[in-house]
């Protein structure tokens, strides 16, 4: 099997199957450029080492997962938060590197990895309370007490 | 991605929409306390798409908030707004009693069991420490420093107990509900329970500040759910005393508390909510597309529906609305012209005609539709009439626009509507020249047997140019078992049998089984692809389950 070298952001090589590199429609896109396969490392500029490890062990696990389906933007993809047991124990990991695997899925074109990574943080906010999503992410409420009191109006008739 | 400092809060905008893609719009309404940039971060299609549906409940307080809403809003925000639904159920709501508390408690898990005692213990911790320092009050001191000798966390019967009068102490009737005015109201045939001037007034001003508005929709919300029963937000709005307790106490919302409150009085009826609702919009020269009414519980009683002969008089008795029976004909042609420019453009109408007396007419109500209702609906291209399969008996037949052309009319749909052949006959009769796909579900309650369902249909198929025709046809009926024969008709010529699809079905019920719409999935069905075939399935006993239920 023909493999391929990719070379992260902060210049470490990894030799990757080709086919588990292809996961990724930008690196199957430049390859298909190309012709053949590189003898050079492809340049991956805004994926770090830790990072494209952790992308290129989904690929590896998901290499003969059959192609997303055609209708990327269907309703029950998009509504669904079902993660397989194995992807939610790949995402079990500290947030940075969470949104960080997603940034790269979203750079490299992976869109299942890219679903499960958004699918997770979708996860992180159901069921919770504002004050509990602040926590969640660390974010700072800069909302008046007027301010709140009008998007509370707002959603009011919304809510049903 | 090479930066170290990648927080919810800087993800990018594309990012951020594939997340929304994954959250409710409930989620998506919440997302908007947490921050400004999380509030801005969210996409702006996905806040206007829940914009654009708005519900009200029929309490004066509501239309008018929400007018008062409507007017610091921007003109943008006002154009989102296409759908108002009016949902019937009454949102005031009271505690139940304590005899059904307890009978109730029997449903709850030991894990749900395990969290009311949780609560009862930092409920009780709570209020002893703001009792001390003075910042809570009890009604009662007494009840609150009973001494517990019990402790709470191994005895769940005891801490039930405790619960009920904690919620007996701690909620009392919404401010706004004088269950007094209401109950004298009703003996007065005035059939709401709140100042109907302000809500109707306040209504048509809503209508007024709402350019977009199209669609109108009536409903009953459903009660709150296991596993959760959750306490909608409307009880909420509508009951301080729940509002400050639900605030108090957050670890209430683990419990079932939507499961111990209950309705004060009942809900509106809908032939004053339908009849006044379009009369607003006509005052406030909407332009509606399409009036929904698809969303009622089955087993709702038997008073309830709209009487397509009552529209003109409105049953409102407010300033700008006439009161009962009281409609001023001599201003006949100004409601007539107001009804024909709103509903010009009305495209889909759903109507629910279960009322009693539709049935067994004691109401007095004028014997033909109201011409202000054949005007709602001249221009329509799909009419769906509902029923409730509750009633028993065929629909006095003036509760239904027969003999009456419609001539954009498209789809019928009959859903549990009570009638015997002829009525369908007479209701479709007049709209052949345009009328495409007919669908009558659970409609006749008139016996029919093979070769007269044969016959039905061959008159239908020589006489009108139909490329859907679904009829549920009554076989027999006793208080056991109902007995139906199913047809289902797709056809682009259906007179020349070209590109026809036919198939058949039969099925043999317990009665109360007809309430439910799996029931279809049981029926065997048999396809042909030719007229003469699919008239040969009617030739035996090809489509009998159970040849002791028929007849034909």
């Amino acid at each position: 099997m023909s493999q391929i070298i990719l070379l992260s952001s902060d210049n470490v090589e990894m030799k990757v199957d080709k086919e588990v590199a292809e996961r990724s429609i930008l690196i199957k896109n430049m390859l298909e450029d190309v012709g053949e396969t590189p003898d050079q490392a492809i340049p991956i500029p805004n994926v770090n080492e830790g990072v494209l490890r952790k992308v290129i062990e989904w690929c590896e696990h998901h290499r003969n997962d059959p192609p997303p389906p055609a209708d990327e933007d269907s309703d029950s993809r998009k509504k669904s938060t079902d993660i397989e047991e194995w992807d939610q124990k790949f995402m079990q990991v500290d947030q940075e590197m969470l949104f960080e695997i997603i940034l790269a899925a979203n750079y490299l074109d992976i869109k299942p990895l890219l679903d499960v990574g958004c699918k997770t943080v979708a996860n992180m906010i159901k069921g919770k309370s504002p004050e509990e999503i602040r926590k969640t992410f660390n974010i700072q409420n800069d909302f008046t007490p007027e301010e709140e009191d009008q998007i509370r109006r707002e959603n009011e008739w919304a809510e049903e | 991605m090479e930066s170290s400092d990648i927080t919810f809060l800087n993800l990018p905008y594309d990012i951020i929409h594939e997340i929304c893609d994954h959250l409710t719009d409930k989620q998506i309404l919440k997302l908007r306390f947490v921050s400004k940039q999380t509030s801005s971060n969210i996409p702006k299609a996905r806040l206007d798409k829940i914009f654009a549906k708005r519900t009200l409940r029929f309490t004066d307080v509501e239309a008018i908030r929400f007018l008062h809403l409507l007017n610091t809003s921007s003109v943008e925000d006002l154009a989102r707004t296409r759908h108002l639904v009016f949902d019937l159920s009454n949102p005031y709501v009271g505690l139940i009693s304590s005899e059904q508390f307890h009978r109730g408690r029997w449903r709850y898990s030991e894990h749900m069991k395990s969290k009311m005692m949780v609560f009862h213990r930092i409920y009780k911790e709570r209020n002893m420490r703001d009792m001390a320092s003075g910042i809570w009050k009890p009604r009662d001191p007494r009840k609150v420093s009973i001494p517990d000798n019990l402790p709470s966390g191994s005895h769940p019967e005891y801490c039930f107990k405790e619960l009920y009068r904690i919620l007996e102490e701690d909620i009392e009737c919404p401010d706004r509900y004088d269950q007094h005015a209401y109950f004298s109201s009703k003996t007065t045939n005035s059939l709401l329970p709140f100042n109907k001037l302000a809500f109707f007034d306040a209504l048509t001003a809503v209508f007024r500040h709402l350019p977009n508005l199209s669609i109108i929709e009536f409903k009953i919300s459903d009660p709150p759910k296991r596993p959760e029963y959750r306490i909608p937000q409307a009880w909420v709005r509508h009951n301080l005393s729940l509002k400050s307790f639900l605030d108090k106490h957050p670890e209430s919302k683990y419990l079932p508390c939507g499961d111990w409150f209950g309705p004060l009085g009942s809900m509106i009826d809908l032939e004053v909510a339908y009849t006044a609702v379009l009369y607003c919009a006509t005052q406030a020269n909407c332009r509606i597309s399409e009036i929904k009414a698809n969303q009622f519980p089955h087993l709702i009683v038997s008073s309830f529906g709209a009487d397509i002969r009552n529209f003109d008089s409105f049953n409102c008795g407010t300033t700008t609305l006439p009161s009962p029976g009281s409609i001023d004909y001599k201003h006949l042609d100004k409601y007539l012209s107001d009804y024909q420019r709103t509903f010009a453009t009305l495209k889909r109408l759903e109507i629910y005609l279960a009322r009693d007396y539709c049935i067994r007419d004691h109401s007095g109500a004028p014997m033909t539709p109201s011409r202000l209702f054949g005007v709602t609906l001249q221009n329509v291209e799909e009419f769906v009439i509902r029923g409730s399969p509750k009633l028993d008996g065929h629909l006095e037949p003036q509760c239904l626009p027969l003999n009456i052309r419609f001539p954009r009319l498209r789809r019928l749909e009959t859903i549990y509507v009570h009638m015997d052949h002829k009525t369908l006959k007479s209701l479709i009769e007049p709209n052949k020249s345009s009328l495409k796909e007919l669908i009558s579900t659970f409609s006749l309650t008139e016996n029919i047997h093979y070769p007269g369902i044969i016959s039905f249909i061959t008159d239908i198929r020589e006489r009108f140019d139909l490329t859907t025709c679904n009829i549920d046809f009554l076989n027999s009926r006793d208080y056991a078992y109902h007995c139906y024969t199913f047809v289902e008709i797709q056809a682009s010529d259906w007179k020349s049998d070209e590109g026809c699809k036919y198939r058949a079905g039969s099925l043999e019920t317990s009665g109360i089984k007809v309430f439910e719409n799996r029931m279809k999935n049981e029926v065997k069905w048999k396809e042909e692809s030719g007229w003469e075939e699919f008239c040969g399935l009617f030739e035996g006993d090809n489509l009998t389950q159970d040849i002791g239920y028929w007849d034909g």
